[in-house]
């Protein structure tokens, strides 16, 4: 029986895995096997779960009673269902193999029909069922938020009903109460002696660990999170680390203003004619920006704290690295002015900065590289720490990538499509998703206070990430000018990063395991929860993008877009302000105001979701209409709306930033306030010396 | 293991690994592909102004494969169900008029 299903699912999902249903032997027959591969390890974890399950009852000796113990777990209505069917069997002896008809819908019945639907698609499932994720994530925190307040707001309205009844027995001075009570109360007569300490209304924490005490019940609108235990670190870099930060948080500002106004431009394009200020200018100013400005400069921070932290030592040169913060700043300075006045590295995207400006980010980078080996060099323990192995290779590919994308040999006509999409897509993966996995394996245990879950995993998703994700840049041309077995390359690399994709997101989420009521009180934890969520979806997502129908489906319209935001916002920008909500703090030991920290999580997570679904669903319309052959302008109007909401989400987006750089100025802007104990202090000593006189 | 705790050999290791990676799969198609390409059988020859046309189009960096709306006229010419019927890419390098 098991046999026949696994034969069943094993024949129906190939034909799903492709775009249409022709031969087995072609190279699409790769996503297809992926795909099966997965449906049969849940098949074995489902057969396997049953075998468990019934292993008991097939102990029972005759078949005869196995078939009394499985009847057993049946009620009356299912039993008298099965009686039903088993009648019909008979008549028919054909019912079976109709309900398992109707049990595969499409798959199985696409073969026959010419119109193929769009849902019987495996890459548009499999990114349904992703997109899905977070959002039944926050219905869930909403509503469990929801029944709290409730709760809360009837246990006061109790506590009012109780200060009610005390008040009329205080007040009513009738003796028939006093009778009734003393009554009652010889009734309850006998009882336990008690262990606790008989004056427990005086009672006093006489180790001075006990910060507040609320001794009544407030309806607040936020819970308060705990204090991040803030222990000031007087670290040498300290000043350095504020500075990379705070030049990353103003490019932060400065490109999603940008993005913010292009955004704008979709719904308004007529809003300015100044050839500065044009879309095809300000669209790589917001990309380089918020790329090597605003998630660059905040890494390459945070990796001068990480670095010598896991090495147990100190930072090689903090010379190297005001250096490589000036290198890169002037290279968003210069690259930024010189895309605006139309000196551009023409089509290659993420890489518009003509090489001289790219040769300053460079020159940072191997300054960085430099300074972070030597640190290593000195480092105290034995091991190096798998963060370092993340940070550090990410900084040396990303030249290698550098080098490959700006050197002209290779790229002088076709060529450079080739050489285009390895560039983006290892720019992304090598460089920001790369460095950032190095943070979090050094931020995410030291917040949850747990050691990780599993080295081993981290060590499989390092290695499997370098072989899979090297592969895979061309998926961004599948149907273009570029040989097929590259193509089909690509399609099965992205099908392999499942393996340091699942190892990461693994390795994340049981390093919270028993750790999990942490989130709710911690402010800095749900950034890296969502970073991680995204970090499974999104990058699941790319591999259901690079399936030969869907790539036909969403390439050149907005779905990209929605990918590209949803990856390297949801994962990397909200990992990054996890990581600076975190250590800021321990350099300046001022924290961020809660309040503010929650309002920038919300709009930033809601604003996402506003900006990319939209995206999603547009993009796929508009894919099917350029499939049917319609004209271009009918795809632009359909858009409009979509658009529309996307500016609505980039602006909630935009907002966060604000609310993050007004979080990043009070963590860092020196308290303007007196203190009020040193002043008292002070006072005192004045009163005790002219006391004395 | 001693590989993974001395610096040198683990971030060589991954560095070699990393660029022979590059250069199977970016360089040398790259290369490859400058050198073998045509303009798909049957495609019409762009003459004068629309070849010096082009020509600017190319010299921008408006990469060919991507932004001559070469896969949108294989999808509009021959439709999705059609594209594999289509000869295989190698051998024609499809829009690349060269």
């Amino acid at each position: 029986m098991n046999r026949k299903l696994c034969l069943l699912i094993a024949l129906m999902i190939p034909n799903a895995g492709r775009s249409e249903g022709i031969s087995l032997a072609t190279d699409d027959l790769f996503p297809g096997l992926m795909v099966v591969l997965i449906a049969l390890i849940v098949m074995c974890v489902f057969i396997l779960g049953i075998a468990l399950q019934f292993r008991n009852l097939v102990a029972i000796k005759s078949e005869r009673a196995v078939n009394m113990a499985i009847v057993r777990y049946m009620d009356r209505a299912v039993v008298r269902k099965l009686i039903e069917l088993r009648t019909l069997a008979k008549r028919a002896g054909k019912v079976a193999a109709a309900l398992l008809i109707t049990i595969l819908p499409s798959p199985l019945l696409a073969q026959s029909s010419e119109e193929q639907s769009l849902f019987s698609q495996w890459g548009i499932i499999i990114t349904i069922v992703l997109i899905t994720i977070p959002l039944l994530f926050a219905v869930v925190f909403l509503m469990v938020r929801v029944k709290n307040l409730l709760g809360a707001a009837k246990r006061k309205q109790r506590e009012e009903e109780a200060s009610f009844i005390a008040d009329y027995l205080r007040k009513s001075n009738a003796d028939e109460i006093d009778n009734a009570l003393s009554i009652r109360e010889a009734e309850f007569g006998y009882r336990t002696p008690s262990l606790l300490p008989q004056n427990i209304n005086h009672s006093h924490d006489h180790r001075g660990i006990l910060h507040k005490v609320q001794d009544q019940s407030l309806l607040t609108l936020v819970e308060e999170k705990s204090k991040n235990n803030i222990r000031k670190e007087l670290l040498p870099q300290g000043k350095l680390i504020l500075w990379y930060l705070g030049c990353a948080a103003f490019w932060l500002v400065f490109g999603t203003t940008v993005g913010e106004y292009l955004g704008i431009k979709f719904v308004a394009p007529e809003a300015d004619s100044v050839s500065w200020l044009s879309f095809g200018r300000l669209r790589p100013v917001h990309t380089n920006a918020v790329f090597w400005g605003w998630s660059s400069l905040a890494m390459l921070g945070l990796a001068c704290y990480v670095v010598p932290k896991v090495s147990n030592t100190t930072l090689a040169s903090i010379r190297k690295g005001w250096i490589a913060l000036w290198l890169i700043n002037s290279a968003v300075v210069l690259g930024t002015l010189c895309l605006m006045a139309g000196i551009n590295n023409g089509g290659g995207e993420y890489r518009e900065y003509i090489w001289p400006v790219m040769a300053l980010f460079g020159a940072g980078l191997v300054i960085s590289l430099v300074n972070f080996l030597q640190t290593i060099a000195k480092r105290r323990s034995t091991e190096i720490y798998i963060s370092n192995w993340y940070i550090v290779s990410a900084i040396i590919f990303t030249l290698v990538i550098a080098f490959i994308a700006y050197w002209p040999t290779w790229q002088d006509g076709l060529g450079e499509t080739i050489v285009q999409g390895y560039y983006m897509h290892q720019g992304v993966g090598m460089w920001f998703m790369l460095f950032n996995l190095g943070l979090v394996y050094y931020f995410l245990p030291q917040q949850v206070n747990k050691p990780i879950y599993s080295y081993g995993l981290g060590i499989l998703a390092f290695w499997s990430q370098i072989v899979f994700y090297t592969l895979i840049g061309t998926h961004h041309f599948v149907f273009s000018a570029i040989p097929w077995w590259l193509q089909t390359v690509a399609i099965v690399g992205s099908a392999g990063m499942l393996i340091p994709v699942v190892a990461g997101t693994t390795n994340f989420y049981f390093t919270f395991k028993g750790a999990w009521y942490k989130m709710s009180k911690s402010y800095t934890l749900p950034f890296f929860f969502v970073g991680i969520l995204f970090y499974f979806t999104g990058s699941l997502q790319g591999t259901a993008e690079a399936f030969r129908y869907t790539n036909l489906l969403w390439h050149f319209t907005d779905f990209t877009v929605a990918h590209s935001h949803l990856t390297m916002y949801g994962i990397i920008a909200f990992l990054l302000w996890g990581c600076i909500y975190v250590l800021v703090p321990r350099i300046t030991g001022r924290e961020p105001s809660q309040l503010l920290t929650g309002i920038h999580f919300w709009l930033a997570f809601i604003g996402l979701m506003f900006y990319t679904i939209p995206l999603m669903i547009g993009g796929t319309l508009k894919g099917l209409m350029w499939m049917e052959g319609r004209f271009f302008i009918e795809s632009i109007t359909l858009m409009a709306p979509y658009w529309l909401w996307r500016a609505i989400g980039g602006s909630l987006m935009w907002l966060s930033h604000i609310v993050f750089a007004v979080n990043f100025y009070k963590m860092v802007a020196p308290s303007t306030a007196a203190d009020v104990n040193e002043i008292a202090i002070r006072k005192l000593k004045e009163s005790f010396a002219t006391a004395n006189v | 293991m001693n590989l993974f705790n001395s610096h040198t050999r683990l971030f060589l290791l991954a560095t070699t690994l990393f660029i022979a990676l590059s250069i199977v799969v970016a360089i040398m198609p790259a290369l490859y592909n400058q050198a073998n390409n045509a303009p798909l059988p049957g495609a019409p020859l762009l003459e004068g102004e629309a070849l010096k046309g082009k020509e600017i189009f190319i010299a921008n960096g408006c990469v060919p494969a991507i932004h001559n709306k070469c896969a949108t006229w294989r999808w509009t010419t021959y439709g999705a169900r059609d594209l594999r019927s289509l000869p295989t890419m190698p051998e024609a390098n499809a829009c690349h008029g060269g």
